[in-house]
């Protein structure tokens, strides 16, 4: 596996080779062999302050991952350093100092706060999760001031989470991550469960928290149109692979994988001129089953360049230079673009 | 919409008492129960236990509402003496069934695994054996008297407690607040008590409710069959019992205390599927 990171100070996470299996099925017939692969040899970095976005369909094995950082899942395979340690093989005791500098935020805001628990008992609990003393006072100061941030009004402290709207339960579940302090926050589809026009705002609510607390970002999501706003890098999954990694300022005109291609064909683009002159890439057929994921490229049963050696090999993520990472046996670079334009006159 | 919290609790009792008259007589028989019990020593117009040979098998009357017994004892005053012993033991024995039976099911449901799977095999074998024959065997061992009693009934009533925690908790425990609550560095023990708890509390209200009933059953019984509480001590099963004997002579004996055993017993059920009910987040309103 290529080196993704070649900067001489510690990314703030680094995901070697990552690896993450669950046993298929319940049946007694089934259970000794077969496993999902839900992530499959994911290597990525984050550098501190930066935000890095993670695409792919539904069940590609986005939340695995940001699990398998958070400690909920254990890792069957690779490792991940956070701050230059290695995470994954920390006993509980060593991980609870680095326990809550890393947070969730999570795609179903309501399902994630406790029904039973009123806006300011959720807060105070994860304030006084770190161990520490706090008197009453410093509490409710430090719960208003959490509220504050994420733009709730201090009378909602009192509400419970099925008195709030979508768009504030998110709020509220933003404000208990903070209220531990995290330098790195997960965000897994943090606004897919919400309206289309409350999505914006809480978009640009991370990006302030960002500015504001120099937070470091996995924001995961399942289209390009949401990450393509806050990430500076973007890394695309298909299937538990990391199939590309590349700039998100570049994502319109360098993708050469043809399954970003395909992701990015149902993003709309606003600038007239590129909009007319991209081509249009819709994807056929399933995602295959990842229990019997299929041999080779795993994208090969749905790909339209697929060759013999698609079907046999896996490719592996190669350097594409300017940090730009893809794992095609056939990358779409303008040279072969232009051949296939002409071939079809 | 504010004022929602405030309102949650009368909207409960409105979908309660919103069930009909059924619910609101069990209410009334179980208030009139729990009052009588409580200030029974107060309201017994005679000694439950003072035996008046003279004034053997009355019918009622006005000295003796409910009659008199084989030994001239009144029977009103045993049976408000039987009340007495059918709440203590229900009560007692329904709290040491829950405090046990939810700190089981809480820790099995929680941690999973190897333990879970050994305690409910237990659980399943214990529930395959009548409740009843179950308890007979302990009250038998222990010998009768509260104590004993409320051990026996308390033991069989463990499991069904056990049972239904873990099944609350084994769903609970994929909710992604448990997860929050794990990453924010919640110790376990809190999230037990903080968060899986306070979430099955509805429903182990109405199991508690409903074993209340379930236990007086079992105390009447096993003092009908002269495992219980022994004589003289009156309870509405060895009352049963003993007026048995005299079923010809004055059916009054045996039918009163029996009656009284099957109308708390279903008021205890009716008032716990009234809360099941009422205490269901999803049937009430959401906004
Ligand atoms: N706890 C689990 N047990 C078994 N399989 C799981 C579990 N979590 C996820 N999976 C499987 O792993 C795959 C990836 O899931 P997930 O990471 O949730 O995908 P995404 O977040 O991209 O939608 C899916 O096939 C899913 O069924
Ligand atoms: S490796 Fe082959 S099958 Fe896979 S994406 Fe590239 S061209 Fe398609
Ligand atoms: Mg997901």
């Amino acid at each position: 596996m290529t080196d993704l990171s070649v900067k001489n100070s510690t990314p703030l996470l680094q995901v070697e080779g990552l690896h993450m299996s669950f046993p298929a099925g319940s049946g007694i017939a089934s259970k000794k062999h077969a496993v999902v692969r839900a992530v499959d040899n994911v290597s990525f970095t984050i550098e501190e302050g930066k935000t890095f976005g993670l695409v792919g369909e539904s069940g590609c094995g986005k939340t695995t991952v940001g699990k398998c950082i958070l400690r909920v899942y254990r890792a069957t395979g690779g490792k991940i350093f956070y701050m230059g340690t290695d995470i994954t093989g920390l006993p509980d005791k060593q991980f609870n100092s680095f326990r809550r500098e890393i947070q969730l935020i999570f795609q179903d805001p309501y399902g994630s706060l406790d029904p039973r628990q009123s806006v300011y008992s959720i807060l105070k609990e994860a304030i006084v999760c770190d161990g520490k003393r706090h008197s009453k006072e410093q509490i409710r100061a430090r719960v208003n001031e959490l509220l504050g941030l994420v733009e709730l009004a201090p009378a909602m402290s009192g509400r419970y989470p099925h008195e709030m709207s979508g768009g504030q339960r998110q709020r509220l579940g933003i404000a208990r991550a903070l209220a531990c302090e995290p330098k790195l926050v997960v965000c897994d589809e943090p606004v897919s469960a919400l309206d289309v026009s409350i999505q914006a705002q809480i978009i640009n609510l991370f990006k302030e928290l960002q500015k504001k607390l120099g937070l470091t970002y996995l924001f995961i999501a399942h289209d390009l149109a949401v990450v393509r706003h806050i990430a500076d890098t973007i890394g695309v999954m298909y299937l538990g692979h990391l199939v590309e990694v590349m700039d998100a300022e570049k994502l319109y005109t360098s993708p050469v994988h043809p399954y970003t291609r395909a992701l990015l064909s149902a993003v709309p683009i606003t600038d007239y001129d590129v909009e007319r002159s991209r081509r249009r890439e819709v994807l056929q057929g399933e995602v295959p089953s990842p229990i019997n994921a299929p041999s080779g490229c795993p994208f090969h049963p749905r790909c339209k360049y697929a060759t013999d050696v698609c079907r046999q090999t896996m490719p592996e993520l190669r350097d594409m230079g300017d940090g730009h990472f893809s794992a095609c046996h056939h990358p779409c670079t303008g040279a072969a673009l232009q051949q296939e334009q002409t071939a079809q006159g | 919409m504010a004022n929602k919290a405030k309102r949650r609790r009368p909207e409960a009792l409105n979908v309660f008492f919103g069930r009909g008259i059924l619910v609101k007589l069990c209410v009334g028989i179980l208030a009139a129960f729990f009052v009588i019990s409580i200030f029974g020593s107060w309201l017994t117009p005679y000694e439950p236990t003072a035996i008046d040979t003279s004034n053997t098998l009355q019918g009622p009357s006005l000295a003796h509402p409910f009659g008199t017994d084989a030994l001239g004892r009144d029977v009103m005053s045993r049976l408000i003496s039987g009340a007495q012993v059918s709440l203590l033991t229900s009560v007692l024995s329904g709290t040491l069934a829950a405090i046990i039976g939810i700190t089981i099911g809480l820790i099995a449901g929680y941690f999973g695994g190897v333990i879970n799977t050994v305690i409910m095999r237990l659980v399943d074998m214990v529930l395959s054996i009548p409740a009843l024959v179950f308890a007979m065997v302990i009250a038998f061992i222990l010998g009768g008297g509260v104590p004993s009693i409320v051990v026996a009934i308390g033991f069989t009533l463990i499991p069904t407690y056990v049972r239904m925690v873990n099944g609350l908790v084994a769903g609970l425990r994929e909710n992604d607040y448990i997860v929050a609550a794990q990453i924010i560095g919640q110790k376990n023990r809190r999230i037990l008590f903080k968060h899986l708890f306070p979430n099955c509390f509805p429903s182990l209200i109405v199991l508690y409710t409903m074993n209340l009933g379930t236990a007086i059953m079992m105390e009447a019984t096993l003092s009908y069959l002269g495992i219980g509480i022994k004589a003289p001590q009156a309870t509405w099963g060895n009352m049963v019992s003993e007026g048995y004997d005299y079923l010809l002579l004055n059916p009054w004996l045996c039918f009163v205390p029996g009656v009284m055993v099957i109308l708390v017993v279903i008021a205890f059920n009716v008032v716990g599927d009234g809360l099941r009910d009422s205490l269901d987040p999803r049937l009430r309103g959401k906004l």
